[in-house]
């Protein structure tokens, strides 16, 4: 479905990703997980065509959108939810919402979504005239996928879900995730950095480090392999290596 | 005394019409202008002299308003590309330099500007009594306050809020952040030139001191006080600091303190303006 072959980019003369590969196949979850600093936001973004690849290709369905505009690729089907849950924090949460489906012109089809939308996310039901700057984290962490998922992606990209959420609030808001994913059949690339929430949801992941994928495969193997298990499980040393 | 009053209140009218005007630009989108009565003058001139030429009113009028559209597609498409603190000094810039080309070009008369602009009339019937030019550029206001609420509450509307409250999401949702911001310049730029053009036909003598970056920061502290963002509020904001001076008249030479008094009153105590629901912070200086 979406395939990624060597692609670079770069912010000025930073190379900020050093031919990444990866591809997701319809109905999968896949995560890439990696620290700070390591690409991963900016490959969401040159999916989305936010940041300009340098060379190297990104097809979707096998149409090849590495130089389009971001505006054709929420058409495509391709939906990202930003990092840092950027609602727009001065308008309602339903005009939150119509802005997720911009990009459509079915205005029967889009009231229904929002219906759904607020079936999936009760606690949006009964906000929908509040501005959604007033929202708690784990409200604005919902309206964001809400209104992510109101384009009627085929896609969808997470940009680190849970990050500065209580735990609690991350078990849902994964819990949701997943539901989308087996109920609907949406397609989801989720970046992640904390690596165990991550690798128990995913069926296949890549883990990224300084603009390079470093491994890939099975969350399965994964989870066992010792470098994971080092760097980001945060496993004692000893247990890994002894 | 009726003359003064009603003088006062076109004066009113058409400087809610440029805070208006300037309102869709700065409170809808966030892009910040300070040099807004460059529009201003751009579409008095060119009312002038269409008029001058020989062409009717009601054509000039709306030709007046093209044209500065067109001049403010061609500082949006360069400027554009740069936002906030930094879209506010091209605007800037841009003011300056419309000033001193109105102000060396033959044909608008240099510094001694353009006289003998002929007064308004529509379809034969001359508009020259204040009550009925009044009349006439409050009709103009309400289409435009009219068609401006329809426009905030539209598709339109909402990419706009999405732009001003932060762009780079704007693209996430699929909307084309340069177009959207293009065609706000374009009618935000309209506007104040339909005004300029009642301008110069009301005064029938216009000259570019008038449109200088005085005028630009006057119309922004009318967008400000009045509240970022509302459309009665720029009506409310035009009114009070047309108004203020004239009834301040008593004292000459205080009145600029009283004035500055207000304002900075204003933002000490309610920084959303009268009728706003944002802050100044939150489209000026802001850290993105």
């Amino acid at each position: 479905m979406l395939v990624v072959s060597n692609l670079h980019c770069y912010y000025g003369r930073i190379h900020a990703l050093k031919g990444i590969s990866l591809h997701v196949k319809s109905g999968e979850i896949v995560v890439l997980i990696g620290g700070n600093g390591a690409g991963k936001s900016t490959a969401l973004k040159a999916i989305s065509g936010i940041v300009q690849a340098a060379s190297g290709t990104v097809t979707f369905n096998n149409n090849d959108i590495t130089h389009i505009s971001p505006d054709k690729i929420v058409m495509a089907g391709i939906s990202h939810v930003p990092e840092g849950r950027r609602i727009f924090p001065r308008l309602t949460v339903e005009d939150n919402l119509l802005l997720g489906a911009f990009t459509r012109r079915d205005s029967s089809e889009i009231k229904k979504d929002m219906g759904k939308m607020k079936e999936l996310f009760p606690v949006l039901a009964n906000r929908s005239k509040q501005y959604a700057g007033t929202l708690s984290g784990g409200e604005q962490q919902m309206l964001a996928i809400a209104r992510g998922l109101m384009s009627r992606p085929s896609l969808l990209l997470l940009d680190e879900p849970t990050m500065g959420l209580a735990p609690v609030i991350a078990q849902d808001i994964y819990r949701q995730v997943i539901y989308l994913n087996k109920e609907q059949g949406l397609a989801i690339l989720i970046v992640e950095q904390n690596a165990r929430i991550a690798l128990g949801l995913a069926e296949r992941g890549y883990i990224i480090e300084t603009g390079r994928i470093m491994l890939e495969g099975n969350c399965r193997e994964l989870k066992q392999s010792n470098e994971i298990k080092r760097a980001y499980l945060g496993k004692d040393y000893r247990e890994v290596w002894e | 005394m009726t003359a003064y009053i009603l003088h006062v209140c076109i004066i009113m009218v058409l400087f809610s019409m440029l805070s208006l005007s300037l309102n869709i630009a700065v409170g809808m989108t966030g892009l910040v202008s300070l040099g807004h009565a460059a529009f201003f003058g751009i579409g008095a001139y060119a009312s002038g002299l269409m008029m001058l030429c020989g062409l009717p009113f009601e054509v000039s009028l709306v030709l007046s308003g093209i044209v500065t559209s067109v001049f403010g597609i061609i500082l949006a498409v360069p400027s554009l590309r740069v936002k906030d603190d930094y879209l506010a000094i091209v605007t800037l810039g841009f003011g300056i330099i419309a000033v001193i080309i109105l102000m060396n070009m033959d044909i608008t008369g240099g510094p001694d500007g353009l006289t003998g602009i002929p007064p308004a009339s529509v379809f034969g019937v001359a508009l020259t009594s204040k009550p009925v030019y009044f009349a006439f550029c409050s009709s103009i206001l309400a289409i435009m306050v009219l068609t401006t609420s329809r426009l905030k509450a539209s598709k339109v509307g909402r990419a706009w809020a999405a732009i001003r409250d932060n762009d780079t999401v704007a693209m996430f949702m699929g909307i084309n952040i340069y177009y959207y911001k293009v065609l706000c310049i374009v009618i935000s730029s309209f506007w104040a030139g339909i005004a300029g053009s009642l301008y110069a036909h009301y005064t029938g003598y216009i000259n570019p001191m008038t449109f200088g970056m005085q005028t630009s920061i006057m119309i922004l502290a009318m967008v400000v006080l009045g509240g970022i963002g509302s459309i009665p509020g720029s009506i409310i904001g035009a009114s009070v600091l047309v108004l203020l001076p004239e009834l301040l008249r008593g004292f000459e030479a205080h009145q600029g303190i009283f004035y500055g008094a207000l304002l900075v009153t204003m933002m000490v105590l309610r920084p959303q303006g009268i009728m706003g629901k944002m802050k100044v912070t939150d489209i000026f200086a802001r850290g993105s």
